[in-house]
């Protein structure tokens, strides 16, 4: 198992350094520069790629950067002058990480649950209730629930605060809702069709013919067998959910890491695509090895090689 | 536990309502995005040029249009008008430390650095040789920026002009102290305690993306000028979502293009402020995409056609709320010699109002014939924008214009900002929407409406090829009295209006809505409402 | 005795002509079997013919009244649903009912094209990953975590500039590069699983060759699961059309789709409900209908949840 671990570790690292050099020459590939601004005399502009050193040929550039990265140095943004990448990482996104959480673990509970709940009941009403509640949570972009929620509970009844973060609980309430509810529904619909794949295999048939109560009998046997199929998209979901919605963080003004990873690409703030990237990229790589070896634990016949 | 819940709740109550009484006179205002560097070099947008100019005091201010002393008490110029000579009046940075001439020049040579390239470098482009000090072709000496004693500043212009020393009240111009800049290199400006001001108000706290606390200098020179003690901005806030925080009173003051947001809040009682801000275009490239498009593009004819076939009215009814159809380039709130500039000089020839497609058709003919072409050979004009709502919308309304009114076909093309701007760089575009701000001092200034079209600027985009325009615009640059500038002011303006060299659409204004109780003493058509000097009802 | 090599009955095959896996039923009957049970299903049937519906809606609708999609009438802006313009009309004063239809046509193409094709690509190599496993899945799973990690934004200016913008395949393209990655770990998730049971034990033993395997008893096994996730991107991807759009990636304005006119209207819509709540019931509706008809797929591909 160490050497597993091991060999993963290693592997892990090779794949975000092939990110990390993918990403830099795909950006560089984007048409325009950072400092292209009609405001700004093209003589001043010049100056500028030249502090920056992208003056200098790509391949050039690749290797200086290389060499920061490998000394632990995310370089500073370019559009937020003089901050360095790693401060921006690390302001933004533990405001992310934790509205994430708190939507992620609401909404993993209760998707689950409205799943097991649709299987349980395949083609009766509370199938079709949730089946139709899991649509509109879906069909439904949160740019237009949010804003209507936060008019609804914000303005009209004034239960929470329209927006902001930091200074009330309060404040993560619809925020942590509107994150979670694409989760929520597309759950509860996977957990749903997972749950039906296992619900007539034979064991689970054995277990209830011995008389085993129908409780265990889901948690015991149907739960963790149908857990397999919906492991393999947690990884990327966590790290999408931490990473910060731009659309939730816009509408409810809250100061976290996803509307960076639109704009740092929208206005080539290289230093800060690579930094969002790589971090990003590692985070991804990781939570994809925890899911793996999570697999094993889920169901033993399928062994970690 | 459920005692001990309801004890803790309105523990915090009880502290959130005293933090409330303790905070004295405070102004909470909605900031729409987040300043990128406060440092005066650097800071390139709205929204930390008004942070900076809180936070610092150049020679002079600029309030409501007037030149008043800032750290400069007096000065006098000399009888061309290209050197000035500015007296310092004793003062002191924001932590107690005394400020004099050597930190002004110190500024000024760290913005023109040529190792540096600071993009604010151009505020400082007016003094003479500073531009080529920056591009390595002058020597430090030839600059004329220069301190005579401690309290003493000799300015000598390139040229001489009326407007020389509403440019020396720049941000960029505003002083840094040298000890921190070189202690922090780069991240000068880019956290509360990376930062010192001489201004009205102090950084308190920076939440970056979210809140940010100012708070009244006490080393301010004109402290007993300022009535705040407190001014907070918080970030990201535009749109629905201000309006709804001024509903709910989380914030005292946000501003306001479009009437959709602002007429919610007048209706229930909030006062506000108007003023013109920007002019709104479609830009036309005289050179054209391709070969086809600019053989059309630079006719003047052509352009005319073009103008008569839209109609800013509709526009203004529809997608750009609020806004005033231009019957002419010169908004109604600039000043003139006495009063204002639309009295004083009227003008002969209005642009069109409304379409009018009979003159469109009149003047395509016209163009055609100039150009031994046919209608067919118009080719498809492709329309370049950034990606937001009300640019797609506006251009959507614009397109229908033209295929109704003339049958000229056109594609829009959206595209994410830095892309946007590097086909304007490459000429990759006929048509471009984009509002052009109608410059600090007037339209002939170096940041103004008119300098966007100057044949003789390295920087302009435009295509547009008029030596009579470009001979005017230095005249009212180098004008020495005011009635000489306020003419070649018009003669360009005729101009504009009989050549369309853009189409210009209307005038926008911006609403700056507040809780009643403040009053807003000065207003910058770039920046906005000045916060720093609100007064405050007792 | 019987001499087995004189058998006057008997000849003897050559083992070449042994194909133990093709002793299953044709394959056409394997459809005609899913069909048949899919027509049992009514709430499947239903959705077909709503769907089908729909289809005509989006092709007929523009020709039921006498507005086209782009003109502009200033008078007529912002109005409410009424005899004249029964969807109400918008900013520029434009017909939604003819909007709403032309918009159908871009949306139901790309609910359709942007969900099935990454997932087929998705499914063909996330079986090849879980079915080999060792190096071959290591490689292709840290291949998605690549590609899963680079942001999407870089990859649709890249194609604007590559492909040009203004069509729908340029839109399938780049859903297509990023669409594949779930789905390709969800099925090696399933198959990962499924490998080790006894019928795909049973084809090995029986000398089908890989391929035949992952495509014959692994993929139609994970399609129950693999429907339901396509379903649940419908909507996702008619919304990010419309992102793609106002990159420039999309469909050029002022040719509208359901996702531009929901994201138009969210801006305003507290003045005017209609104009978004109309083409959500849309997006809402399309999607029910898939996911109905995915149910009763699924249920009629899985032999065991037959009543």
């Amino acid at each position: 198992m160490l050497r597993y671990v091991l060999k993963r570790v290693v592997i892990a690292l090779l794949t975000v350094f092939v990110l990390a050099t993918v990403t830099f020459f795909l950006s560089k590939l984007l048409p325009g520069d950072p400092f292209m601004n009609e405001k700004i005399p093209v003589s001043v502009q010049e100056k500028q790629r030249a502090y920056y050193g992208l003056d200098k040929p790509v391949i050039q550039q690749y290797f200086i950067y290389m060499g920061n990265l490998l000394r632990g140095d995310l370089g500073t943004s370019i559009k937020f002058v003089g901050r360095s990448v790693r401060d921006i990482i690390g302001e933004f996104f533990p405001v992310s990480a934790k509205l994430g959480l708190i939507a992620l673990s609401f909404a993993e509970i209760i998707g689950l649950l409205f799943g097991i709940l649709c299987a349980q009941y395949r083609n009766r009403w509370p199938d079709y209730v949730l089946m139709v509640f899991a649509i509109l949570g879906i069909a439904l972009p949160s740019m237009v629930v949010g804003p209507l929620i936060r008019y609804l509970f914000g303005v009209q009844l004034r239960w929470l605060p329209v927006g902001g973060w930091g200074k009330t609980w309060q404040q993560a309430i619809m925020p942590a809702f509107v994150l979670g509810l694409g989760t929520i529904a597309g759950n509860t619909r996977s957990m749903r069709a997972c749950m039906l794949a296992v619900i007539t295999q034979d064991y689970v048939k054995t277990a209830r013919a011995k008389g085993m109560s129908p409780v265990r009998v889901v948690l015991k046997h149907e739960l963790k067998n149908s857990l397999v199929p919906m492991l393999a998209n947690l990884g990327p979901m966590i790290a999408g959910v931490l990473m910060g919605s731009f659309v939730v963080e816009q509408i409810f003004v809250i100061p976290g890491l996803g509307k960076h990873f639109v704009n740092a690409v929208s206005t080539l703030d290289y230093p800060l695509i690579m930094g969002l990237t790589i971090f990003y990229g590692a985070f991804l790589v990781v939570m994809n090895l925890l899911v793996d070896i999570l697999y094993g634990w889920v169901d033993p016949r399928i062994r970690v090689k | 536990m459920k005692r001990i819940v309801s004890l803790l709740l309105a523990l915090i109550m009880m502290m959130t309502a005293a933090a409330a009484l303790a905070e004295g006179k405070t102004l909470t205002w909605a900031r729409s995005y987040e300043s990128t560097s406060l440092d005066p070099a650097e800071s390139a947008d709205d929204e930390s040029n008004n942070i900076v100019s809180y936070l610092t005091e150049g020679l002079v201010r600029v309030v409501n249009g007037a030149v008043i002393p800032g750290i400069a008490e007096s000065w006098e110029s000399s009888e061309k008008g290209d050197v000035f000579t500015f007296h310092l009046r004793e003062s002191v940075w924001s932590d107690g430390t005394s400020l004099n001439a050597q930190d002004f020049v110190y500024s000024f040579f760290r913005l023109i650095d040529p190792e540096q390239g600071h993009s604010q470098a151009d505020s400082a482009f007016c003094v003479k040789n500073a531009e080529a000090y920056m591009a390595g072709e002058a020597a430090k000496e030839d600059v004329g920026y220069k301190a005579i004693d401690d309290y003493t500043i000799e300015v000598t212009f390139a040229s001489a002009g009326l407007e020389n020393l509403f440019l020396m009240a720049d941000n960029g111009l505003r002083p840094v102290k040298q000890a921190l800049v070189e202690e922090l290199g780069e991240a000068y400006g880019s956290d509360a305690d990376k930062l010192l001001g001489n201004g009205p108000m102090v950084m308190d706290s920076w939440l970056h993306e979210s809140q940010m606390v100012l708070k009244r200098n006490e080393n301010y020179w004109n402290k007993d000028a300022v009535q705040l003690e407190q001014l907070i901005g918080m970030c990201n806030i535009s749109g629905d979502t201000a309006v709804e925080m001024m509903m709910t009173d989380m914030i005292d003051l946000a501003a306001f293009s479009d009437p959709t947001y602002y007429q919610q809040l007048y209706d229930l009682g909030f006062e506000g402020i108007t003023y013109t801000n920007t002019d709104q275009f479609i830009q036309i490239n005289g050179n054209g995409k391709t070969e086809a498009s600019g053989r059309f593009l630079s006719n003047a004819n052509f352009r005319r056609a073009l103008s008569y076939a839209i109609d800013r009215t509709a526009l203004v009814n529809t997608v750009m709320l609020g806004q005033t159809p231009a019957y002419r380039v010169i908004d109604p709130d600039a000043a003139g010699m006495n009063g204002k500039f639309v009295d004083e000089y009227p003008v002969e020839t209005q642009i069109n109002v409304t379409a009018d497609p009979a003159k469109a058709q009149e003047y395509l003919a016209k163009a055609l014939e100039e150009l031994g072409a046919t209608a067919e050979d118009i080719p498809e004009f492709s329309m370049l924008c950034f990606d937001t709502q009300g640019n797609l919308t506006k251009l959507q309304a614009v397109q229908d214009m033209l295929l109704t009114n003339l049958g000229i076909h056109c594609a829009i093309d959206p595209q994410p900002i830095q892309q946007m701007i590097a086909k304007v760089y490459s000429s990759d575009f006929d048509f471009w929407t984009g509002g052009v701000s109608i410059g600090t001092v007037d339209a002939a200034s170096p940041s103004g409406v008119f300098s966007y079209w100057d044949v003789n600027d390295p920087d302009a985009l435009f295509g547009y090829d008029n030596a009579e325009y470009a001979e005017l615009l230095d005249k009212a640059q180098q004008a020495t009295d005011y009635k000489t500038r306020l003419d070649a002011i018009a003669a360009i303006e005729k101009i504009f209006i009989d050549e369309m060299p853009s189409l210009l659409l209307t005038w926008q204004t911006q609403n700056v809505v507040y809780r009643s109780g403040y009053t807003i003493t000065n207003v910058d058509s770039g920046f906005g409402a000045d916060l720093a000097f609100v007064q405050v009802a007792e | 005795m019987l001499n087995r090599n004189t058998c006057p009955d008997f000849t003897p095959i050559s083992p070449d002509e042994l194909t133990g896996e093709e002793m299953t039923r044709p394959e056409t009957t394997y459809f005609k079997d899913v069909w048949r049970n899919l027509k049992k299903r009514k709430t499947a049937l239903a959705s077909l013919f709503v769907l089908a519906l729909l289809v005509v809606m989006v092709l007929a609708g523009p020709m039921m009244n006498e507005y086209n999609y782009y003109s502009n009438d200033y008078a007529a802006a912002n109005q409410a649903p009424s005899a004249l313009h029964w969807f109400g009309t918008d900013t520029l004063g434009r017909d939604l009912w003819t909007r709403v239809w032309v918009g159908g046509r871009v949306s139901l193409l790309i609910a359709i094209l942007a969900t099935v094709i990454p997932y087929a690509i998705g499914m063909l190599i996330g079986g090849i990953s879980g079915y080999f496993g060792g190096k071959v899945d290591m490689f292709i799973m840290r291949l998605i975590d690549v590609l899963m990690g680079i942001p999407s934004l870089i990859y649709d200016i890249l194609l604007i500039m590559v492909l040009g913008s203004g069509s729908i395949a340029t839109l399938v393209i780049a859903f297509t590069i990023t669409g594949w990655l779930g789905s390709a770990r969800t099925t090696r998730g399933l198959v990962l699983q499924l490998k080790e049971r006894e019928f795909v034990m049973a084809s090995v033993t029986l000398g089908a060759s890989p391929i035949r395997i992952i495509l014959r008893h692994l993929l139609p096994n994970t399609l129950g699961i693999i429907v339901v996730g396509m379903t649940m991107t419908i909507p996702s991807v008619i919304f990010a059309e419309a992102f793609l759009s106002f990159i420039g990636l999309g469909i050029t304005p002022p040719n509208p789709s359901w996702g531009q006119l929901i994201k138009e209207a969210s801006e305003v819509f507290k003045q005017y409900p209609y104009r978004f709540i109309i083409p959500c019931i849309f997006v809402g509706l399309t999607m029910l209908c898939f996911n109905l008809l995915g149910d009763g797929l699924r249920d009629a591909l899985d032999p065991r949840l037959r009543s």
